[in-house]
């Protein structure tokens, strides 16, 4: 029996009077790969966002990780709390790469910020991240700008697993791609997620993504979730 | 029916623009008051402070030269056809300066940063703000607050006094340059009566002056990019409200400096 990593608990989310999300009840195990599918505008990226706490859920939803309630917390003091919180990488939707800075600046920008590794030892650990996710050393040195949009996700998921996260959120991690890039980096998450055993929630509305990343998979519908 | 009169009704229409103010003045307080929490609270960015620092003032310059310098010029022109009519033309250089220092100086360097700065950092915001970059930031463990509003605010309150500094003395130079070579006077008769009217107190109200209007371009530059919605028609609008706001206070608030500086 697998331990639940994170518990979603009644949780709702209106903005005004739109109920965008009605009383959902989610568990997410160790290890697990669950998938969140819907169609555009049924609360799926809500939903992750209120996992993530960058939008609070409305008063009476709860959000249990590791059994502890991070309902009405939101990131910023997540991040400040060291005890029972996860670590967490993420692939946004439209990648969110920093422009000013190159490819393994990106992939290594917390660590450098904070002054937790050399550059030196950073750039060796961004080499590290970029030919595991199948990419040329070479384009180390560019920017964002310079590389195709299946490159900048690939340098996306290279720094949102560079941290060695305990969860990993995937949002929309392919669209935008062709068909035949999409496959590959969906290989590519399974191949990577299966290896480190990372519980992963990933939000989509691609079933072709759905059968390779993940175990599990739940459908927000209307605002409900369909288990 | 009931709908249109509740549309059009002007009781409703004031008292929704009302409670919408307020709540943005709120808003605007509660931004500023993380700004200052996180002076106290680590990690400080010390190197993006160097760095902002290094791109406010020496980008600026070339702008805040132009702008210093033919405004001295300006003014000594005009300075020397009023004072002609009653033959006080040795009141220019000390005209020129005082107004220069005290006023011209910060207010002119205000609104230039703030069509140049204020912009600037707006859009940059608003558009991280778009890109999920500001989302990215908190799931990296990084407080954008922290990282990119602190700093900002920091180095523009070093920077922008600085930028007032150098601005004093290229309008009086530009003044100076005027003088010398169209009205006759001598270098050192400038200078005599430019110095002689000048005082500490003078330089030092420009630069308390400037140090509130650098304040308020990177506050309000930063917010309107913080609190950005609807993608690249937002980020426009963003950055006009910044720049349009921030002058607006410059202005507001250079009359309420200058009547607490100097009217007795």
């Amino acid at each position: 029996m697998k331990n639940i990593k994170i518990s979603i608990q009644n949780l709702s989310k209106t903005f005004g009077s739109h109920l965008v999300l009605d009383n959902i009840n989610l568990d997410i195990y160790d290890g697990e790969s669950i998938a969140i599918i819907g169609g555009s505008g049924e609360g799926k990226s809500v939903l992750f966002k209120c996992i993530l706490g960058l939008v609070l859920p409305d008063t009476g939803s709860k959000i249990l990780i590791n059994k502890h309630d991070f309902s009405q917390i939101h990131i910023s003091k997540r991040n400040r709390r060291k005890k029972n919180t996860l670590k967490v990488g993420v692939l946004f939707q439209g990648n969110a790469l920093f422009d000013s800075l190159n490819i393994w600046e990106n992939i290594m920008f917390e660590p450098l910020l904070h002054n937790k590794v050399s550059r030196k030892k950073a750039k060796e650990v961004a080499m590290e991240q970029i030919r595991m996710v199948e990419l040329d050393e070479r384009i180390a040195e560019l920017y964002p700008s310079e590389i195709s949009g299946g490159m900048q996700k690939r340098v996306a998921l290279a720094r949102s697993i560079a941290s060695s996260p305990e969860l990993l959120f995937l949002d929309e991690p392919t669209s935008g791609l062709d068909p035949d890039t999409s496959s590959k980096i969906h290989h590519l998450i399974r191949k990577i997620t299966s290896d480190f055993k990372i519980t992963t929630i990933t939000i989509t509305h691609d079933l072709t993504a759905v059968k390779i990343i993940a175990d599990r998979m739940v459908q927000l519908e209307g605002s409900k979730l369909i288990v | 029916m009931k709908k249109i009169y509740e549309k059009y009704n002007i009781f409703a229409i004031i008292g929704e623009a009302t409670i919408e103010f307020i709540r943005e003045i709120g808003r605007i307080f509660l931004f500023i008051a993380e700004i200052l929490s996180s002076l106290y609270r680590p990690p400080f960015y010390f190197k993006t402070v160097l760095k902002q620092v290094f791109d406010i003032s020496y980008y600026s310059l070339a702008v805040v030269g132009l702008t210093a310098i033919f405004t001295g010029i300006v003014l000594s022109l005009q300075s020397y056809i009023g004072f002609a009519r009653f033959g006080t033309i040795n009141a220019v250089p000390s005209v020129v300066a005082i107004s220069i220092v005290r006023e011209l100086g910060p207010v002119l360097v205000g609104l230039m940063l703030a069509g140049k700065l204020g912009a600037s950092i707006s859009a940059e915001i608003a558009t991280m703000k778009v890109n999920e970059q500001i989302e990215a930031l908190y799931t990296l463990n990084v407080n954008p607050i922290d990282y990119l509003v602190t700093p900002r605010v920091i180095a523009s309150l070093i920077a922008l006094p600085l930028l007032t500094l150098i601005a004093d003395i290229i309008g009086i130079f530009g003044g100076y340059i005027i003088s010398i070579y169209k009205f006759g006077f001598t270098p050192y008769s400038y200078l005599k009566f430019t110095f002689d009217v000048i005082n500490v107190e003078d330089v030092t109200s420009g630069l308390i002056k400037s140090c509130v209007f650098a304040f308020f371009i990177t506050v309000v530059g930063c917010y309107k990019g913080y609190n950005v919605t609807g993608g690249s028609q937002g980020v426009g609008k963003a950055t006009t409200d910044a720049v349009v706001v921030s002058s607006i206070i410059i202005l507001f608030m250079d009359y309420v400096m200058t009547g607490l500086f100097f009217v007795q």
